[in-house]
């Protein structure tokens, strides 16, 4: 046991350190407030609101005014209202299907790493099958095929992520299991399973969380895709692929309808990639 | 030497795209329900003549192991089957939607090698210095705006501002091939905006690592010029990771394609499968998903092949 504390130390910053680099770290500083920011304005901006996501506030595409400061869409619903509450079902499908993929990946993962063999190159050879097509095109095909419902959209995303989280998993629990301390505790006779949650584990999380940050960027922009392609979270929830796809046609006369949507998109994926790219700093000091 | 790593290389290729012809087959067996209403509309009796063709057409009547069987011996006849809808051949319409998309991708992918290796090169030569952390900002907001979102900014930006260019035109390989290249500019210009990040990034992140080498620092000693060591000793070696990365920058690319495509009205594949789908030709779908699966798995190949020759190590 005491080598796993030992490891751990050495794979994680005690808590104390990481906060005192949180405040070093100029990019997670400003991805994390993006973020804050963002959640806080999903959260708080359709409470504040005096108006309904789908509540015809107004005359269509009236421009950005003291009442409706990102304008008005086409049925005349309060574009910032709707911007703010489409972060809500955005990031749920995202997270979602990041989760998805981080559980199933995992256990795929360390089984394959841990196990080795045929059993590894059987599971690693269904994720090369998975990983051939292009993420975007198999979602889209998947989700025609299912049908565009919040649970189908995180079942096929979180899928399409299993390959990712899967090899993160596998690569780092092959170099621990030939650690003493996985190999002593399987010779005193503990359990596969038992090892994997105390050793293993533990010890692999920050690899893990640091591909988070990309996967979730990842399922933001393939969901936004999916919802602008007419593929995603079906209306009246207001979703920001869905804003901008159902503006194209009036745009020039009504440019916020496009781009209050489109800047919070970036603003959100941005906010992820700062996240992802300060971990990597910090956890990865050769790849600075 | 090499033949042996081909033969190895190619006998991976068999699990997959048995896997690939596997997924793309059951796409139509995951619909909910009974196909044949699916795809003909609720209101066609289970027993009518229609439906009973369209069983047939798909094989539905059979087991499924024979059904697959079917289907694969034609899919390796190049017979992708018929289209449910317009009753064309599937291979006829991927074929005439093929340069489209080859075009584009091919053309966005030059721009993201023009512009990313450069720039790479140069964030990695200027680390931690404020040009470098620009370039890294830079990146970063290229790959956090959606391919659709820049898109249709641009054709936005455009329209506004510069109403005289032409951005819908026609596309005709054959008699006006500057032209038809002039039209795809733009969109591949767009769909690269991520890639040229990707690109960048790793040329950068490779770069560092090479130029902590040993040998580098022998040539430094030895005074050979900056831009030298730079480029011969450096990007030389960094190339590598950067190819190796270009088999997942050609499948991001193509994922970008469908829609860009869609905003640009560009007849290619992704239109075709978006097509397909908005009018539930489920053997178009499955066509087209297998064989833009089977271009990623071809072009990653060649880069697994490239990579073969530029080192000299394997």
């Amino acid at each position: 046991m005491a080598e796993t504390h030992q490891a751990s130390a050495r794979h994680e910053p005690s808590q104390k350190r990481g906060l005192s680099l949180l405040r070093q770290n100029l990019l997670i500083q400003s991805g994390a407030l993006l973020l804050v920011l963002i959640f806080v304005g999903s959260i708080v901006v359709p409470i504040l609101s005096p108006y309904a996501a789908t509540d015809m506030v107004g005359m269509s595409l009236s421009p950005p005014s003291a009442e409706t400061p990102f304008g008005t869409d086409l049925l005349g619903r309060d574009v910032m209202t709707r911007t703010f509450e489409a972060t809500r079902s955005s990031m749920l499908v995202a997270l979602g299907a990041t989760f998805l993929s981080i559980a199933v990946g995992t256990i795929w993962g360390t089984v394959a790493g841990f196990r080795g063999g045929r059993t590894d190159a059987w599971l690693m050879r269904l994720l090369d099958v998975l990983q051939a097509f292009p993420p975007l095109l198999l979602a889209i095909a998947l989700v025609a095929v299912l049908g565009s419902s919040t649970g189908n959209l995180i079942l096929t995303m979180g899928g399409l992520f299993v390959p990712q989280f899967a090899r993160v998993a596998r690569a780092s629990t092959m170099s621990l299991r030939q650690r003493q301390f996985v190999r002593a505790a399987e010779v005193l006779g503990v359990p596969a399973w038992r090892n994997v949650l105390t050793h293993i584990l533990p010890n692999i999380s920050t690899p893990l969380i640091i591909e988070t940050t990309s996967t979730i960027t990842a399922s933001l922009l393939t969901e936004s895709a999916l919802s602008f392609l007419g593929m995603g979270i079906q209306p009246p929830t207001p979703t920001w692929g869905a804003m901008i796809a159902e503006s194209t046609s009036v745009m020039t006369n009504a440019p916020w309808l496009v781009l209050a949507p489109g800047a919070a998109i970036m603003l959100v994926v941005l906010g992820f990639l700062l996240l992802g790219d300060g971990l990597r700093d910090k956890f990865d000091p050769k790849a600075k | 030497m090499l033949s042996t790593f081909l033969l190895k290389r190619l006998t991976l290729l068999i699990p997959v795209l048995f896997g690939m012809s596997v997924v793309s087959f059951s796409l139509v067996h995951l619909i909910p329900g009974d196909v044949v209403t699916v795809i003909a509309g609720a209101e066609i009796a289970a027993d009518s003549e229609e439906a009973m063709n369209i069983r047939r057409s798909l094989n539905l009547d059979l087991p499924l192991p024979v059904q697959y069987l079917r289907w694969i011996t034609d899919v390796l006849q190049r017979d992708l089957g018929m289209s449910l809808v317009n009753k064309s051949s599937v291979g006829q319409e991927i074929v005439g939607h093929i340069p489209v998309t080859l075009a584009l991708t091919g053309i966005a992918m030059l721009i993201s090698v023009i512009i990313g290796i450069p720039a790479g090169v140069w964030a990695a030569s200027r680390q931690g210095r404020p040009s470098d952390f620009s370039l890294r900002i830079f990146s970063l907001a290229g790959m956090a705006i959606p391919t659709f979102v820049a898109s249709v900014t641009a054709v936005l930006f455009f329209s506004l501002f510069f109403p005289q260019v032409q951005l819908f035109d026609r596309l005709d390989f054959a008699n006006d091939f500057h032209g038809a290249i002039g039209t795809l500019l733009l969109p591949a210009a767009v769909l690269s905006l991520s890639s040229i990040s990707t690109i960048m990034r790793y040329t950068r992140g490779a770069m560092l690592e090479v130029m902590r080498e040993p040998y580098i620092t022998t040539a430094r000693a030895k005074g050979a010029a900056p831009m030298r060591i730079l480029l011969k000793h450096g990007l030389r070696t960094a190339l590598l990771p950067v190819v190796t990365a270009s088999g997942l920058i050609a499948a991001q690319l193509i994922s970008g394609v469908v829609v860009v495509e869609q905003v640009f009205g560009l007849p290619g594949l992704g239109q075709l499968m978006l097509s397909a789908i908005s009018s539930r030709d489920y053997t178009l779908i499955q066509g087209t998903v297998i064989v833009v699966g089977a271009m990623v798995v071809l072009i990653n190949l060649a880069v697994d092949l490239a990579y073969q020759f530029l080192d000299p190590r394997i």
